[in-house]
């Protein structure tokens, strides 16, 4: 199964908004997300009224969209909308009676994103949510890619996790390193079409398992869908250990996208625009065939294959 | 062509396991009462409690003490374990794992959360390890011995029904050959606070479909299907219980809670789901409704059946009054009652119901009533605009 990708926007915390990604890989990373100016394309009453998650996904996937039409919005995210969610459970841990404000509670689902661009856009099409740690856009693509082949048509399809102060302080506590964290919120619209194509998405795949099984599930991967060896390897190794992982692939080139753009569950999205970006010649780095490899905890691992349409 | 159903399993307020859950259908008795055993309640709510505690769940499914395992999981292992009865992993047959969950391991991190807040206590930080949704689908794969295609569906209320069409749709497109769908969700306070917090909570027995409809009950529980397609079951052996051969997803697009008045989504995935199934309305035998009986759904869904059907309204009951609602897990439980209701041609009682609503003429099956049933659809909207509606053939 594969698909084309045709546009693409990330909201990060580099000026991907307006630059793109390997325009703005090697200047130093904020600490907070770059939010654009939504006022053109959003009302502001509804800006207003979007938490900073909600209002990166709606961002970027509008940006993303441009004036196409599309008839699939599918979101992965690893940890929904956090923000919200310590929103709502402050109220009530805190308060033992009296009545509870809706709104937190309201857009604190995991699906409130695709919800919202859904409504933005007055959009009726099908509309769905994923939340597999690690592979949670992998889900998401999986599912754009079998879409957009069922019904020959535009699909928006992003990965997109936000990182709260919380979400930080805990961290520190547990003993992770605060600086690997990131945050963002990548969109992509995927056809069928090869025609006007930026690249193709050619294969996307998850499992589990060890270290010491990637090397040969790679190979099969590749193998079972007909791919040939890469020129680049993506891999997105969340801070932990990898050494060895590639023996397989270890003359390939391999740049670490977490070290780009931070952890955060949904990160193989910006990789895939990455990717995207690599095969159309925008930057240095040169490749025609590229293979991102998700790594999640050591445990979880998606696999994305990409190349010229 | 559909997707053949071999494997079915379901744990809930209505019962630890299929036949019980279809006796207590049949007995037209519910079993929601005053919630027990969650910490910290705000108020004495009502709802569908799943008898078993964790230690015994825990203890039946053989995980261990020291394992941080959230409740939705074991309910999980539980009605997936009986699901799978009789199916074996195998290299030969390629099979994903597609389960829904909207609040994962809330039912732990609300604890962890408290204590944090209230005495800067961190004695619990390690629960928030299992807090994501994928967390819940890792130990659920895990216990089944399955690797490869793990999936989480969260669209809030209509989740299981979107794991359950995912599946069937990858089957269909030849990615998979076999997948194990559905969802689980446990009770908690997040979500009994969350839709108090709506105001849509009744404090009585939910009545879906009455006049006097106040609000849902909140319940707890899980439900798997195994799906196959012809070339699985030549190595599995499993018969088919019968097929998923219709199903749509769309979105509302009026509200992030509400129901759009017209019924907008709900008309487009029920006339959705009867295109794929490729049958004409008058061919659906039972509807299982969405039927949360909060005031909104239940008018906006009548609508949107009367959208579809006209006046000729097939026979159609909610059994949200017998298990409560349960969330993510919902549609999945309510796909296994569809399948009941096909394999045993019955039609299942709309409890609580007594004075139509002033609005349409919608009167659900009140009374256990035998009927000849080639095809159900079940409904099962959700908070996002999302609404999912599948079929069920004989």
């Amino acid at each position: 199964m594969s698909a084309y990708i045709h546009s693409y926007c990330t909201i990060s915390r580099r000026e991907t908004f307006a630059r793109g990604i390997l325009a703005t890989m090697n200047e130093k990373r904020s600490e907070t997300i770059i939010h654009p100016d939504f006022t053109m394309v959003i009302k502001p009453e509804l800006i207003r009224r979007m938490s900073p998650m909600i209002r990166m996904g709606v961002g970027a996937a509008l940006a993303a969209k441009g004036e196409r039409g599309i008839d699939g919005i599918i979101v992965g995210t690893g940890l929904g909308c956090m923000e919200n969610t310590e929103k709502f459970l402050d109220q009530f841990v805190m308060k033992d009676e009296g009545i509870l404000a809706p709104t937190a509670f309201i857009q604190s689902t995991h699906n409130t994103v695709a919800g919202q661009i859904a409504l933005t856009l007055g959009n009726t099409c099908y509309n769905s949510t994923y939340t597999q740690r690690g592979v949670s856009f992998e889900n998401a693509l999986t599912d754009a890619m079998m879409l957009c082949n069922e019904i020959k048509s535009n699909i928006l399809v992003g990965g997109i996790d936000e990182c709260t102060p919380l979400m930080t302080q805990l961290g520190i506590t547990a003993g992770l390193d605060s600086k690997i964290y990131g945050e963002g919120a990548s969109f992509l619209v995927l056809n069928d079409k090869a025609d006007g194509a930026l690249s193709k998405v050619s294969g996307c795949f998850n499992f589990s398992g060890d270290t010491s099984s990637l090397a040969s599930t790679v190979s099969k991967f590749l193998d079972n869908s007909g791919l040939k060896k890469p020129d680049l390897i993506l891999f997105g190794d969340s801070g932990v250990t990898t050494s060895g992982l590639l023996d397989l692939l270890a003359d390939i080139k391999t740049i670490n996208y977490s070290d780009i753009c931070g952890n955060y569950m949904s990160n193989s999205a910006f990789a895939l625009q990455m990717a995207s970006e690599i095969i159309e010649g925008k930057g240095a780095i040169k490749a025609t065939k590229v293979l991102i490899v998700h790594n999640f905890s050591d445990a979880d691992f998606g696999l994305i294959y990409i190349e010229k349409p | 062509m559909g997707v053949a159903v071999t494997g079915i399993g379901i744990v809930s307020a209505a019962g630890l396991t299929v036949s019980e859950n279809l006796a207590m259908l049949k007995s037209g008795k519910s079993p929601i009462r005053k919630i027990e055993g969650i910490q910290n309640l705000r108020k004495p709510y009502i709802g569908g409690q799943v008898s078993l505690s964790d230690e015994v769940l825990r203890k039946e499914l053989a995980v261990s003490t020291e394992k941080i395992v959230p409740r939705t999981a074991l309910l999980a292992m539980k009605a997936a374990s009986e699901a799978w009865t009789g199916h074996k992993t195998s290299d030969e047959i390629r099979t994903a794992v597609i389960s829904a969950t909207s609040i994962g391991g809330m039912e732990l991190s609300e604890q962890f959360y408290r204590q944090f807040k209230r005495a800067n206590d961190f004695a619990k930080l390690n629960w928030l390890s299992v807090h994501d949704n994928g967390a819940g689908t890792n130990i659920l794969s895990d216990f089944l011995g399955i690797n490869t295609w793990r999936f989480t569906v969260s669209t809030a209320c209509s989740s299981a029904a979107n794991a359950i069409l995912l599946g069937a749709r990858m089957i269909q497109n030849n990615v998979i050959d076999r997948a194990i769908v559905g969802g689980a969700d446990a009770l908690c306070n997040f979500t009994l606070n969350g839709f108090d917090s709506l105001m849509i909570y009744d404090s009585e027995w939910c009545k879906p479909f009455d006049d006097r409809r106040k609000g849902l009950n909140l319940g707890e529980g899980a439900a798997y299907l195994v799906l196959e397609s012809e070339e699985s079951r030549k190595i599995s052996g499993k018969n088919s219980i019968c097929s998923v051969s219709g199903w749509a997803n769309a979105n509302d697009a009026w509200h992030q809670t509400a129901s759009s008045p017209e019924g907008r989504g709900a008309t487009l995935a029920i006339t959705g789901a009867l295109q794929k199934a490729g049958l004409t309305s008058e061919k659906i035998g039972y509807i299982n409704a969405h039927g949360t009986a909060t005031p909104n759904n239940d008018l906006s869904e009548a609508t949107a059946l009367n959208n579809v059907f006209g006046n000729n309204l097939p026979p159609f009951s909610s059994t949200k009054a017998v298990t409560g609602h349960t969330l993510a897990a919902a549609g999945a439980i309510e796909a296994v009652y569809s399948v009941l209701a096909i394999r045993d041609q019955i039609i299942f009682p709309n409890l609580n119901f007594e004075v139509p609503m002033k609005e349409k003429t919608c009167i659900p099956v009140t009374t256990l009533t035998s009927a000849k049933i080639d095809h159900v659809l079940s409904n099962s909207f959700g908070f996002g605009g999302n609404t999912s509606s599948l079929v069920f053939s004989k």
